[in-house]
């Protein structure tokens, strides 16, 4: 039964390309995700999503562990909501002019962090992001400090579309937006930028003796990765309306780690799918028990003891030809400090 | 997996119908104004942190809600319309909390939102249940609740930042046990309110007292030895710890190591059983610890007693001060609800404004606040039992609450910068 | 009284220099750096002998504390002994440690790179963080101070608190002890050999698995003592592991990941700089320790000690 599956996924595969695969098993993905878990939780695992593939170039492409990504994604929230108090009326000029903020931001901490490689790369990313949180936690005047803040009531019409008032339009927004960044993510790794940053990560030293220049690749890589983070978190604050400094904390930063692990790192379809199953575990397990850590660890240990590769690597195991599947699992054997 | 062609399309009938739905579950939304109420059934929103740090002061709180509802119903509370409640676990974060607000008017129906003891939380559903036109009763003890930030349909059957301190730093000052004040204060905005209020009015308005500075110590700090060794150094007679929970428990405990309970008195704004429990009677029982309360069971008032004993008989634990809080809280809304003839916010507000409170479980007449929609409760002080004394939870000795705490210990109207 | 007269006249400037320029003063707080230090120390060797020997950054660390410090406070309340509490602590998590190491760490050497590691500690964070509450309840456990050391001690320029003494003077010997381990016995030569060169220790023909085991247990055993240390002067509360990990977390990298003269060093210093900034200027107290660590670790690449562990 599953060969025969898999023999008709692999020839189908063969016949459309893997991207193209990948590509229409998301939108299907998408398309039963309200049906689900509700328009509302349908619309938080896409803007997961969006983070998670955001970071995914930095991890997956890129090679290299951020332990900060929070930073950018509470930035993108908290920049959404204060220029929109402060600066500007129109959402669709707030949510631009905070990605730009952020990613700049992100230039100088990428530059920062990766003088440095592994370990001390993550925990340099992890200093500058704990950095950020204390300082919007303090700035109680402009953020709210510890009361958090809410997006100011705005109309952001879009055509029919009222994101703003209906959970379910915000989740056709970003789920067009999330398709978009898709196809831009899979052009972007298609790219001669792509392969270098492809190279990197197999071997630095390689790549530095092939006369790359290897920081401004990665530093390249990190900027785009903090640019959709920032996005991820405009749009959060958009669905969720009211934020707080948790938003910047460490915690989520490890969150968006595993949702990328749990997919599987270095695919395209992997953080679409790592959010999905994370944000339907975390949600059912604090309604159905009051021991949802046990189980929460319980789940992180399977998962890396049964299936470092994560759900993607999985499949591509189970669908797809030997050598393909093997490039997730050196991949993360690679990540060393 | 192997249909695709054909998974996409039924998705697209997908959604048409939940844009169909969708559409028209808004238009519902801005005619009525969340649900209507004169259905025969309230529904009430529960929004009380079960896990998370304070999951146990939540656990406590959601059974006062239960109670509540169940005395609704035995009582008519609201009239002949039946009471019930759906809890959502806000896990004291206010993302989470304001997303199962959300989730509680949506799906649930809730006609009322209530619960919940932490102030930024509070501002968060508060701004929620604005933006939804719904009620919300709730606890929360920042002065911006109910001041600059306040919101019309936000009520708060709790004690203010304000009237938690008058029950301690003002009432030992009152006594005349000191001369001259420090403060160790948590850095967020419960912990400000506090110090702005005592540095401000309590010190300046007491005859003679010197106030000697604050230190801020971070949202999350366990360790205050530098706070404490700061304290010392001024050689104040009086140092207010305006911490919270947790951190209550072990600036209580660090105070003590300190030795400061010798020759000073310590003041802590806000305490009940759960940090009785773990600060332990030894230290507790010090004569130079005193605390307010916001109400403790043992309160001599004939209601305190009826529902501390019902509670007990139901739970075997007693109530805590914040659920007795809500207890009444939810009480007189569902009573106004009856008084309006139905759960539309314009109208349940108009009758929550000025009434008083049922049960008076302090006893004073207290009543919501019109001006700012703040319970008048009046905030008891409190000192430990002797470790030998102590059977049960009675923890603590009421030495003191206010007859009219009203006029006393509430900001004026004017001071709250909020008005209705 | 000229003090206060200046504070109200100028709230906001002489409120951050009005510290009193007093010697009994300064000391006292030198010594409130001096004590939250050595709790940084003594969480951060557990972390060091593992990382040096293992590789492995332990997320576990925080919450193999918080059992330790669990274990002893219900000993304590058991058996009214605070030692008891302490050898207790150290039984229980020597054997979590040894039992971590054989189920699951064991199978990762090799095939998975750090980030899986890390990943596995993660989890097993969660795992023990979430045993710990199933057990003894969300709520805290009052964990006094034992007896005799509940009273204030006179140190010449100002009175402290005798347990938070006796914390320093145990962490100083814990210190020594694990020095003198490293340096003195064969077990303890072979991980800094392991530490310097991990395929050498192989090649020498020793059982390298029973190694990795008993390391990672004194690691843990070393966390549990910490904890038990600490649960007096902290409490016991569920969040008590995740809040000292971060800052561990700081100090080893500070000091050099690995490096155990580098995490002792370090550990005081970011103890140090942690009060003072408290006392100067509080608002930064919290940010303080990470600006450190990254200025640091832009001027200095391998911590303040890493050269020590880069020889390979």
């Amino acid at each position: 039964m599953i060969s025969a599956v898999a023999t008709r996924v692999r020839s189908f595969s063969d016949r459309v390309g893997e991207l193209r695969l990948a590509f229409v098993a998301s939108l299907a993905l998408i398309a039963i995700l309200p049906d689900l878990m509700g328009p509302f939780i349908a619309s938080h695992v896409m803007v997961m999503a969006i983070f998670a593939m955001g970071y995914n170039i930095i991890l997956g492409f890129g090679g290299e562990l951020s332990f900060g990504h929070a930073a950018y994604f509470g930035l993108g929230a908290y920049g959404v909501i204060l220029s929109l108090e402060h600066l500007f009326s129109s959402l669709y000029v707030a949510i631009p002019v905070t990605v730009v903020a952020v990613t700049a931001l992100s230039v100088v901490f990428g530059f920062l962090s990766l003088r440095r490689r592994g370990i001390y790369f993550a925990m340099i990313t992890l200093a500058l992001a704990q950095l950020v949180y204390v300082i919007v936690f303090q700035w109680a005047d402009l953020t709210g400090g510890s009361n958090g803040a809410s997006i100011p009531i705005t109309e952001a019409q879009i055509g029919p579309l009222a994101p703003m008032n209906n959970e379910l339009h915000f989740f056709f927004v970003v789920s067009a937006l999330f398709l978009l960044l898709f196809a831009l993510v899979a052009r972007v790794v298609r790219s001669p930028f792509g392969r270098v940053l492809k190279a990197i990560r197999e071997s630095e030293e390689r790549a530095l003796h092939l006369g790359y220049d290897v920081d401004k690749y990665l530093l390249l890589a990190f900027t785009m990765s903090g640019a959709i983070s920032a996005l991820a978190g405009a749009i959060y604050a958009v669905l969720f309306v009211f934020i707080s400094p948790s938003l910047l904390f460490w915690q989520l930063s490890g969150e968006v780690v595993i949702m990328t692990i749990i997919g599987g790192i270095g695919t395209l379809t992997g953080p679409l799918v790592g959010s999905v199953v994370f944000i339907f575990f975390s949600n059912t397990l604090t309604r159905v028990t009051d021991h949802w850590e046990i189980f929460f660890g319980l789940v992180i240990i399977t998962i890396v003891m049964l299936a470092p590769e994560g759900i993607i690597g999985l499949l591509r195991n189970t669908f797809l030809d030997e050598n393909e599947s093997f490039s997730i699992r050196r991949l993360i054997e690679r990540l060393r400090p | 997996m192997s249909n695709n062609t054909s998974g996409k399309s039924a998705s697209r009938r997908q959604y048409l119908k939940y844009a169909a739905a969708g559409s028209s579950l808004t238009l519902a939304g801005c005619l009525t104004g969340g649900g209507d109420g004169s259905s025969g059934t309230i529904t009430i929103g529960g929004t009380i942190p079960t896990s998370g740090p304070y999951g146990n002061i939540g656990q406590n709180q959601k059974k006062a809600v239960e109670l509540a509802v169940t005395h609704a119903n035995e009582d008519n509370d609201a009239g002949e319309r039946e009471v019930e409640v759906v809890f959502r676990d806000t896990q004291t974060d206010t993302q989470e909390a304001t997303s199962v607000a959300r989730e509680l008017l949506r799906q649930e129906n809730a006609d009322f939102l209530a619960g919940n003891f932490s102030s930024s939380v509070a501002l968060a559903i508060g701004e929620l249940a604005q933006r939804e036109d719904v009620i919300y009763t709730c606890v929360g003890g920042s002065n911006a609740i109910t001041g600059a930030e306040c919101r019309s349909n936000t009520f708060n059957a709790g004690n203010s930042a304000v009237m938690q301190t008058s029950g301690g730093l003002r009432y030992v000052l009152e006594q005349g046990l000191g001369e001259s004040v420090y403060e160790i204060s948590a850095d967020y905005s419960w912990g400000q309110s506090i110090q702005n209020w005592n540095e401000t009015q309590i010190v300046q308005n007491a005859d003679g007292v010197e106030y000697l500075g604050n230190s801020f110590v971070e949202f999350g700090a366990t360790d205050y030895s530098q706070a404490i060794t700061d304290a010392r150094n001024s050689g104040a007679d009086i140092i207010s710890f305006n911490l919270f929970a947790s951190n209550h428990v072990q600036s209580a405990r660090q105070a003590n190591e300190f030795g400061l309970f010798e020759d000073r008195v310590c003041v802590w704004p806000a305490t009940g059983i759960v940090e009785a429990e773990q600060i332990g009677s030894e230290i507790l029982s010090k004569n130079n610890f005193y605390a307010s309360a916001p109400w403790y069971w043992q309160h001599g008032a004939g209601a305190a007693k009826s529902f501390s004993d019902a509670f007990k008989s139901e739970y075997g634990d007693r109530p805590l001060g914040f659920s007795a809080s809500m207890y009444a809280g939810i009480r007189t809304t569902l009573q106004a609800i009856d008084a309006a003839d139905g759960a539309d916010h314009e109208a349940v507000r108009d009758e929550m404004e000025d009434r008083e409170l049922f049960p008076q479980l302090w006893g004073t007449g207290e009543r919501f606040r019109s001006c700012d929609h703040r319970a008048s409760i009046a905030t008891m002080t409190v000192q430990g039992r002797d470790p030998s004394e102590v059977d049960g939870q009675n923890y603590y000795e009421v030495i003191n609450v206010p007859d009219d705490p009203a006029d006393a210990h509430m900001r004026t109207c004017d001071q709250t910068g909020c008005s209705f | 009284m000229l003090s206060s007269t200046l504070t109200s006249a100028l709230p906001g400037v002489v409120e951050t220099l009005s510290v009193p320029l007093q010697v009994d003063y300064y000391s006292a707080q030198l010594f409130n750096g001096l004590v939250l230090g050595m709790i940084l120390v003594l969480i951060s060797l557990g972390l060091t002998i593992i990382f040096g020997l293992l590789g492995i950054i332990n997320f576990a660390h925080g919450d193999t504390l918080l059992v330790g410090t669990y274990v002893s406070w219900t000993v304590i309340d058991a058996t009214g002994s605070y030692f008891l509490g302490v050898g207790g602590a150290i039984v229980a998590t020597l054997v979590l440690g040894m039992l971590l190491e054989r189920t699951l760490l064991r199978y990762t050497y090799g095939r998975y790179g750090a980030l899986l590691q890390l990943l596995l500690t993660f989890g097993v964070a969660e795992l023990l963080r979430g045993s710990v509450i199933f057990v003894w309840g969300r709520t805290g456990k009052n964990f006094s101070t034992p007896a005799w050391g509940d009273s204030a001690v006179d140190l010449v320029l100002f009175s402290y608190p005798l347990y938070r003494v006796f914390v320093v003077v145990a962490g100083t010997v814990l210190i020594a002890a694990v020095y003198l381990f490293l340096n003195r016995t064969d077990l303890g030569l072979l991980i800094r050999a392991g530490t310097q060169d991990r395929e050498m220790v192989d090649m020498l023909g020793i059982d390298v698995s029973r190694l990795y085991m008993v390391v990672f247990g004194i690691g843990a055993a070393l966390a549990g003592t910490a904890g038990a240390l600490i649960g007096p002067v902290r409490g016991a509360f569920p969040t008590l592991g995740i809040e000292l990990l971060i800052p561990a977390f700081v100090v080893v990298v500070v000091g050099g990941l690995g490096s155990f003269r580098g995490s002792i060093v370090a550990g005081l210093l970011i103890g140090q700089l942690q009060v003072m900034t408290g006392v100067f200027y509080s608002e930064a107290a919290q940010a303080i320790a990470f600006v450190f660590m990254a200025v640091v670790l832009l001027v200095r690449p391998d911590g303040l000690f890493g050269a020590e562990v880069a020889a390979e």
